[in-house]
């Protein structure tokens, strides 16, 4: 600290042109920045499920949907169908759309028996002439299982377009060229869009949206903040140029180490604002307190720097280090996040502690006084009070917190975890409303996908081994929150319905292989020589069963899942193997990655603190102490998750490890405080109202202005991001409860040896001068000061 | 000005692509016309090995023996039989072209014992699964085409016109698929050397290739032996092979019957 003390104070020039350089190298990483918005290379490769779902795709192809859903009071209506056969023609025309794998009633390959033989083709080329007609179409509808309730919705109020899209789509091309073609469509039908890049489309727009409006409004309440806090505009700027630089620094830093940015990571600017608001005040406010008893600026620059530096840097360690833990989790954007926002906070500690003082010590006007009046009273009165109370019901408040642990406990026992994708958008939002529009009607959009690999090709054609497929879908379509499935052996069972003349003893397999092989040769006349490859191999070899579920309930999610896997495993035991994927699946393996990651990353961060903490503090007793009220926050916010049903999910689990980070450094900054006053008289009561009016003060005015900062996002369009700006809000204000009140009281009760004897002891005779006035001095002046501004 | 330029252009285009055909001395349409002449029959018996290949390289193969033949007005009839893998043995189908009239099809299932009529297939669909339509596999008709010679060019040793085929009117797109073929014609024995398709939105999206190509026996006509259509946009492709080409043998139109379809007929 000395040492840059004196670099600021010798050539300030050298610093600021430093400073300014850094920042444009680290600024051009600004421009790399890119977006990440799909689930891809979330959990680490060597995970069973990505391997799965690696396996899945390549084997059954990796195809994005787009979807056009289209809603209106009956859909068997000439208009309608006109559209739909417009609009399926059309959406060939968009980029990325593989032009004949598009599925729609106007599209769909379909065999029908008619009275005068089999319509082998599309189920509706044209637009029905007639009543008659049109009435024919709806009774084929509704007779063929794999249209209704899946194409079209039961009530016939509903039914999709679904295009299959290439590889190297780009989803906002996708977006707008879809979005055009519905335009001119519009009419009673309300249109609805779905499908991955539609979704990617939304995830960044929100992201865009959030920046947009985050930022500034993060900006604009530090800069009302400062303006309150210091009325000059030296005291509005110099703070607020290191929030700049602070988020240049990191968004910088992130685009060179190449992360994308997600809807975590998005959070990253404003979070900077929070964060960084409160260093540049801090070096201020030393700065002018620094200035009323040196010579000239550049000494009190100096002098900022050797008495500041070492508490901004302290708290610049611990902070950066509780984002750090979050490394422990096995979620590519969380350790993201984490590692950014750690070099983030470092980011920060160094611009506010080279950038003020330097300038300062360059700026030319005189000297000004601190004039600030003392706004203080009412909060030193307050704080004294809040003094007395905790140590007067010292036992009460232990017993109090004990309670509340008890109702936390009840609540963190009602903690739901996970959450999909589609609950990042609030209940009113077009992707949420669409969703659920396309899960009512047409029975499930989550999947899951379960292969079935035979021991052999052609396996799959047997007759008895199709028998096994179809009878695990009826068991899976028996059971609750399971829409429908789909494999390769509806197609077969409809084949046989239909040459059959529909009689429905015939929606079975039939028992010869032979038949099942003509009726493949069949349908592949019918259709591209590619068709059903989505549902099973070249081979023959495996199938696919594809489930599609109603319920967005992960532990219901994970109950299908153990019931599918005891069934699969009796029934083609030694016959196939059988592989477990699919989104729903995967957001399951993140899930687990999340709650497992989430109760290391606690431990983890507590016990770091608390190793940081024994070292700073000097003390074992001590060191457990400060992690106390970190613990006790940590424990009060889950169990308010749990009663307001906010779900522990990527969103929220980065919290304990900011807010561990951030409120360390008021356990820290009340125990060396009060660890000091106690060397002087060994007087609790004493002790306590000098450092609640010091360091407490200190821990209220950043717990404010860290909850301006984070409040903002509460206004983000996407839910984990205002939960974890209600969540950590809260965190800063019980890590406060815990420092000030919780404190008083244990310290009270529990009396540390390393307080309350050794040290009161051995200094005893070094202190018994000031003993005498000093201590009471400190109160009287500070009442004093309030009353003369009363 | 811009349009103007256009225009001018193209008249220097049309002027000098005329040149061309004179120099070689024939237009496009003659060149169909030759290989149309050299491809038609009034009957045919061919044994076909169809391999489908996936882009994995993962193959799927059939055997098929096919019988054509067309009446006074050019219209075709056909029954193609499977005669493997032994699983789909027997399955047959039988299309009847009219020219008044959709055309009939029927198709049997050894497994079912039993012949159902199905529904006209339309020209872009895919000829029994494969990368073929039924448009690819049929003859020219060159009323519905606007034929040029673009150059000439050398195919596998072969010097070859390069003859572009536009329909003449959208309807004819739609029908075929095709927005343009570029029909690479052997100048030899007009045999089709190689052609490159359009799709709607004029995408080059398969090309067929021919190999093997030789004089079939009792025949002054040629064949080639070996076709193939890679599918570009799906990287799936399949292999025709030809054995046995039975050229103008007289072959009965009662043949062509519902009632023949179900029959262990024998082609010998």
């Amino acid at each position: 600290m000395k040492f840059i003390a004196n670099i600021i104070y010798k050539r300030p020039w050298l610093v600021l042109i430093a400073l300014l350089v850094t920042t444009i190298l680290l600024g051009t990483g600004v421009t790399k920045l890119k977006t990440k918005n799909n689930q891809d290379s979330e959990l680490p490769k060597d995970d069973p499920i990505v391997k799965t779902n690696d396996y899945l795709e390549e084997v059954f192809g990796k195809k994005d949907v787009l979807i056009v859903g289209i809603e209106t009071e009956n859909i068997f209506n000439k208009k309608t169908l006109n559209k739909i056969i417009n609009i399926s023609k059309e959406i060939e025309t968009v980029e990325g759309v593989i032009g004949d794998e598009i599925t729609s009633l106007s599209t769909i390959n379909n065999i029908q028996g008619k009275d005068w033989g089999l319509d082998v083709g599309p189920l509706m080329e044209e637009v029905p002439a007639s009543k008659q007609e049109i009435w024919e179409l709806r009774k084929e509808v509704f007779s063929n299982e794999l249209v209704i309730g899946r194409l079209v919705s039961k009530d016939a109020k509903f039914t999709s377009i679904i295009a299959n899209l290439n590889e190297d789509y780009d989803q906002t091309i996708v977006y707008n060229q879809i979005s055009e073609i519905i335009k001119k469509y519009e009419g009673d039908e309300k249109f609805y869009l779905a499908g991955a890049p539609i979704n990617s489309h939304e995830i960044d727009t929100g992201i865009q949206d959030d920046v947009n409006l985050l930022l500034p409004l993060g900006l604009l309440l530090v800069l009302i903040g400062y303006f309150i806090s210091f009325r000059s505009a030296k005291g509005v700027i110099l703070p607020f140029v290191v929030v700049i630089l602070s988020i240049i620094w990191t968004m910088g830093l992130m685009g060179h180490i190449g992360f994308s940015i997600t809807v975590v990571s998005s959070v990253l600017p404003m979070l900077m604002i929070a964060i960084s608001s409160s260093y540049g005040i801090h070096v201020l406010h030393r700065y002018y307190e620094e200035i009323l008893t040196s010579e000239n600026r550049k000494a009190a620059a100096r002098e900022t720097v050797k008495k500041i530096g070492p508490a901004v840097l302290m708290t610049g360690i611990t902070s950066a280090i509780g984002s750090a833990t979050l490394i422990i989790f096995k979620v590519t954007s969380i350790q993201e996040f984490g590692i950014i926002t750690s070099l983030g906070i470092i980011s920060t500690l160094l611009v506010s502690i080279l950038l003020i003082p330097a300038i300062l010590s360059l700026s030319k006007k005189k000297g000004e006084k601190k004039t600030r009046k003392n706004r203080e009273a009412l909060l030193n009165k307050f704080l004294l009070w809040v003094a007395k109370v905790s140590l007067k019901y010292r036992v009460r408040i232990l017993i109090g917190t004990l309670l509340l642990f008890v109702i936390s406990g009840i609540g963190i026992s009602k903690i739901r975890v996970g959450n999909d994708f589609v609950k990042y958008f609030p209940k009113e939002h077009v992707l949420r409303s669409t969703f659920e529009k396309f899960n009512d009607k047409l029975g499930g959009v989550r999947t899951m996908d379960i292969m079935i690999e035979a021991k052999e090709a052609n396996m799959i054609k047997d007759p008895e081994f199709l028998k096994k497929i179809a009878g695990f879908q009826k068991f899976a379509e028996s059971q609750p929150g399971i829409g429908y499935s789909s494999s390769f052996s509806d197609i077969i069972k409809r084949m046989n319905l239909q040459m059959n003349d529909a009689d429905p003893r015939y929606n079975t397999i039939p028992d010869s292989k032979n038949t099942i092989a003509q009726y493949l040769l069949l349908y592949s006349m019918s259709g591209d020589p590619g068709d059903f490859g989505d549902l099973i191999d070249y081979d023959y070899q495996r199938a696919k069963v594809k489930l599609f579920l109603t319920t967005s309930e992960q532990e219901e999610h994970i109950q299908l899942y153990k019931t599918f896997e005891t069934y699969v495993n009796e029934n083609f035991k030694g016959e196939a193997n059988i592989e477990f994927g699919g989104e729903v699946m995967f957001w399951l393996a993140q899930i687990r990655y999340i709650v497992n990651g989430k109760i290391q990353n606690i431990f983890l961060a507590i016990l770091i603190v608390l190793i940081f903490c024994m070292i700073v503090l000097r003390s074992m007793s001590l060191g457990f102490l400060s992690i106390v009220p970190l613990t006790v926050s940590s424990i009060l916010t889950f169990g308010f998750m749990g009663f307001l049903g906010i779900r522990l999910e990527t969103g929220t689990a980065i919290i304990t490890a900011i807010g561990i980070g951030i409120g360390i450094d008021f356990a820290i900054h009340y125990l060396l405080r009060f660890k000091e006053e106690m060397m002087i008289d060994s007087n609790l009561e004493r002790a306590t109202e000098t450092t609640i009016l010091t360091s407490g003060k200190a821990i209220i005015y950043d717990v404010v202005s860290n909850i301006l900062g984070f409040i903002v996002f509460v206004f983000s369009g996407f839910l984990p991001i205002q939960y974890f700006g209600w969540l950590i809000s809260l965190t800063m204000i019980t890590v406060a409860f815990g420092s000030l009140v919780l404190f008083p009281s244990l310290l009270g009760i529990f009396k540390p040896k390393s307080l309350f004897q050794q040290k009161g002891q051995q200094e005893e005779k070094n202190i018994e001068a000031i003993k005498e006035e000093a201590p009471q001095k400190v109160i009287k002046k500070t009442m004093a000061l309030s009353e003369e501004s009363n | 000005m811009r349009t103007f330029k256009i225009v001018r252009i193209s008249v220097i285009l049309a002027v000098f692509s005329f040149n061309i055909s004179m120099l070689s001395a024939q237009t496009g349409l003659e060149v169909m016309t030759k290989n149309e002449r050299q491809v038609f029959a009034d009957d045919e018996k061919i044994d076909i090995t169809m391999t489908l290949v996936n882009k994995k390289g993962k193959t799927r193969a059939r055997t098929i023996n096919q019988v054509i033949k067309s009446d006074e007005t050019r219209n075709r009839s056909s029954i193609i039989r499977f005669t493997s893998p032994s699983d789909v043995k027997g399955t047959s189908f039988l299309a009847i072209e009219y020219s008044d009239r959709d055309d009939d099809q029927w198709l049997y299932l050894p497994a079912l014992g039993k012949t159902r009529r199905i529904s006209s297939s339309n020209q872009t669909d895919n000829f029994v699964g494969s990368d073929f339509t039924y448009e690819d596999m049929g003859t020219e008709d060159l009323e519905d085409f606007k034929y040029t010679i673009i150059k000439e060019e050398t195919i596998d040793g072969q010097n070859c016109f390069l003859v572009e085929a536009i329909p003449i009117s959208t309807s004819k797109i739609k029908e075929t698929g095709y927005s343009k073929r570029e029909i690479y014609v052997r100048k030899s024995d007009f045999v089709i050397a190689k052609i490159n398709f359009y799709n709607k939105n004029k995408v080059h999206i398969k090309t067929l290739t021919t190999s093997d190509v030789k004089k079939v026996a009792n025949s002054e006509k040629s064949r080639a032996y070996v076709i193939t259509m890679n599918n570009h946009k799906t990287n799936h492709k399949t292999i025709l092979k030809f054995a046995d080409f039975q050229i103008n043998t007289g072959v009965e139109t009662d043949i062509f019957s519902k009632r023949n379809l179900e029959k262990e007929y024998s082609y010998e």
